[in-house]
């Protein structure tokens, strides 16, 4: 990206959930973002159209963009460090992109799939 | 057998990890440049050779199976760390198939990596090509090639040697964020450092791992992947809260050195701690704000050697005084194709015209005219090859055309424009990468579209353009330099003006600036009355913040 462009730059809550829906199919061990069926309680994975479903984008009081994210992790990996990739990726991607700072992300594991 | 050639080679192939750790780190720069990924790889990798360790010597394939996926999955840190836990697991799990343990094939070989990629792969819904999955990737294609050549393990092992670093060589033209940045990627880098130390282990030429520079020559794709490696990039060190990074070799005295009680030490002299190796030998890092303490611990029981100690606050200090200067001199180097200037008296009307891409605005306006000499010097400023002046007032436009043809630097033409929101239009048009002419004859058209007003009081008595008397005190609204509306009020005159620009032209959109004595009330009020009278005309309202002109506006 070379030099300033003039103007405000105005980033929807859709196009923050995209973001950061992108930045998380492409963190190794998340298999996909999670949508919650309310009345029988069971997660189901998401195509990558309707990644959206998956991400909860807010504006927290103290005026911070919070980023809810529910995923769908690979059995076998190790939880922690996969969150925490998720976490700093969808922070770094929102950074660089949408220039957001201080984005709280908060990352739900719906479900585990398991590979055999 | 295959296991205990496992059991004796990971560790090796761990520790070349973890003595290039550091290097690795440099070229961090996907998925966040934390550059961390080296030191997270060799943390995993150390969490396996724990648990290979503990094994006895005669544990079957299946026990280092599960040792290594085990210890991969708890030690897992970083993107990488979680890649490298399901690489590992894959090439376990494949070994386990081999028919004969004693005597594996290069198609056991081909196999243990087939189920590597599917194991790896599957844990991710996109995967991104040019990390080590790629890495892993090519090296299964390349297995599967040489299945069918009768070849034999060792070959095999050394033929997907180099197709590992030929992969890691290939990553910056699959990932652009490599290429900008010059570096291969990380992860796939450390893998292929993992692998080589590994397959050299197996073959008993361990020794030379730790010599890649100088091997570079022996490989094409070694030496292209070195020369990047060499290319150095952000590092771990700024952010450290800790001054100096030690990092020295270390020589236990006798097998009472507990590196657990060691590390857990070093864990409290500072952060990035790092005890590597394998007894007796280790190689030992931290960040540490006090050497004398970490140096006098491990002296205590054992010799150290090579010991090297940074401070990392005067290096970061000169790496950012260099960068800062490369800059400057960056800076001042190149010449922009195309620049502009423009002059304007309130610092709102200056914010909005910088935000819209004015490098230099010159203060002043209608009472405080600027020189030539001024303008000149703004001109200069902007560092560019071609500038557009946009004067933003009758009175400067002389001034501004003086320094045109005074100009020896830089092509300078001036864009006639009489009031400040006219710039506002000529902006918008301005093309940065377009010629001078292209962009002079673009912007005089749209202020030529544009028709400017401006609201004033009087300071003495004269005469409207109709004739009619005006008094000292009386507001003024003055149409392209003409005063056609005389009143008591900037509201009033300022609604009566456009009313009558309206009529003459309808236009449909008035950018209108506050001036510095009107206050916000009454700039509200005046919006409110103009959106009354004219209920099609669309606003766009900012504050200028320019003296003596309470309103000054463009009709378009």
């Amino acid at each position: 990206m070379a030099g300033v462009v003039p103007g405000t730059l105005k980033v929807s809550n859709d196009c923050i959930a995209d973001l950061a829906g992108y930045a998380a199919l492409e963190c190794y061990g998340v298999v996909g973002m999670a949508a919650i069926d309310e009345q029988g309680g069971v997660a189901q994975l998401l195509p990558t159209n309707r990644l959206r479903r998956g991400i909860d984008v807010d504006v927290t009081p103290d005026g911070h963009l919070s980023v809810d994210l529910h995923v769908i992790v690979e059995q076998g990996v190790n939880m922690a460090s996969v969150v925490n990739n998720l976490t700093s990726s969808v922070k770094f991607i929102l950074k660089q992109i949408a220039e957001l700072d201080d984005v709280k992300v908060t990352v739900h594991i719906e479900g585990l799939r398991s590979n055999r | 057998m295959i296991a205990s050639v496992i059991r004796t080679c990971f560790p090796v192939a761990a520790n070349v990890v973890a003595e290039r750790a550091e290097e690795i780190n440099k070229l961090n720069v996907f998925p966040v440049p934390d550059g961390d990924t080296g030191t997270n790889m060799s943390l995993t990798l150390g969490t396996v050779v724990k648990e290979v360790e503990a094994l006895p010597q005669d544990a079957t394939i299946e026990d280092i199976a599960k040792a290594i996926t085990h210890g991969s999955l708890m030690g897992a840190r970083g993107n990488s760390g979680v890649i490298t836990s399901q690489i590992l697991r894959g090439l376990a799990e494949g070994l386990c198939d081999a028919k004969d343990q004693d005597n594996p094939t290069a198609a056991d070989i081909a196999h243990a990596f087939r189920r590597s990629v599917k194991v790896a792969f599957k844990a991710v819904r996109k995967p991104v090509e040019g990390t080590i999955l790629t890495v892993l990737r090519d090296m299964s294609t390349r297995a599967d090639q040489l299945e069918k050549a009768h070849i034999t393990a060792t070959e095999m092992l050394d033929a997907l040697v180099i197709e590992a670093y030929e992969s890691v060589a290939r990553t910056p033209e699959l990932l652009p964020v490599l290429k900008e940045n010059g570096v291969v990627d990380s992860g796939a880098f450390g893998f292929a450092t993992f692998f080589e130390a590994f397959v050299n282990a197996v073959e008993g030429k361990a020794g030379e791992v730790s010599d890649f520079k100088t091997t570079v020559d022996s490989s094409d794709a070694k030496a292209a992947v070195s020369s990047k490696v060499a290319i150095e990039l952000n590092d771990d060190w700024e952010g450290s809260q800790y001054r100096y990074c030690n990092e020295f070799l270390f020589h236990a005295n006798d097998e009472s050195f507990d590196r657990d009680a060691a590390l857990a030490f070093l864990a409290t002299m500072g952060d990035c701690e790092l005890l590597v190796g394998e007894y007796p030998d280790f190689k030992v890092h931290v960040h540490s704000n006090t050497p004398d303490k970490v140096l006098a611990y491990m002296l205590e029981r054992g010799q150290i050697f090579e010991v090297f100690i940074h401070n990392m606050d005067l290096e970061a200090h000169e790496r950012t005084a260099k960068i800062a200067a490369d800059k400057a001199a960056e800076e001042k180097a190149p010449k922009k194709p195309l620049g502009f200037v423009a002059v304007a008296a309130g610092s709102g009307e200056a914010s909005i015209l910088t935000s819209l891409g004015v490098d230099v605005v010159v203060s002043g306006g209608q009472t405080m005219n600027p020189s030539t000499a001024d303008i000149l010097a703004a001109v200069e400023k902007t560092n560019a090859e071609n500038v557009i002046v946009l004067p933003d007032n009758g009175n400067i436009r002389m001034a501004a055309e003086a320094a045109a043809s005074a100009c020896e630097d830089a092509h300078v033409a001036v864009v006639p424009t009489k009031t400040v929101p006219q710039a506002f239009s000529a902006m918008f048009v301005a093309d940065p990468e377009g010629t001078l002419e292209d962009n002079v004859e673009a912007m005089t058209d749209a202020v030529s579209e544009v028709r400017g007003g401006e609201v004033t009081r009087a300071v003495r008595d004269s005469q409207a353009a109709d004739g009619s008397p005006i008094h000292a005190g009386d507001v003024m609204g003055i149409e392209d330099g003409a005063i056609t509306v005389v009143g008591s009020s900037v509201k009033d005159v300022t609604v009566e003006l456009i009313r009558r620009m309206q009529e003459a032209e309808e236009g449909d959109t008035l950018t209108i600036l506050a001036g510095k004595d009107l206050d916000d009330a009454s700039f509200q009020e005046i919006l409110d009355a103009i959106s009354a009278a004219e209920p099609s005309l669309e606003l766009d309202s900012h504050r200028g913040e320019q003296p003596l002109y309470p309103i000054v506006f463009s009709i378009e």
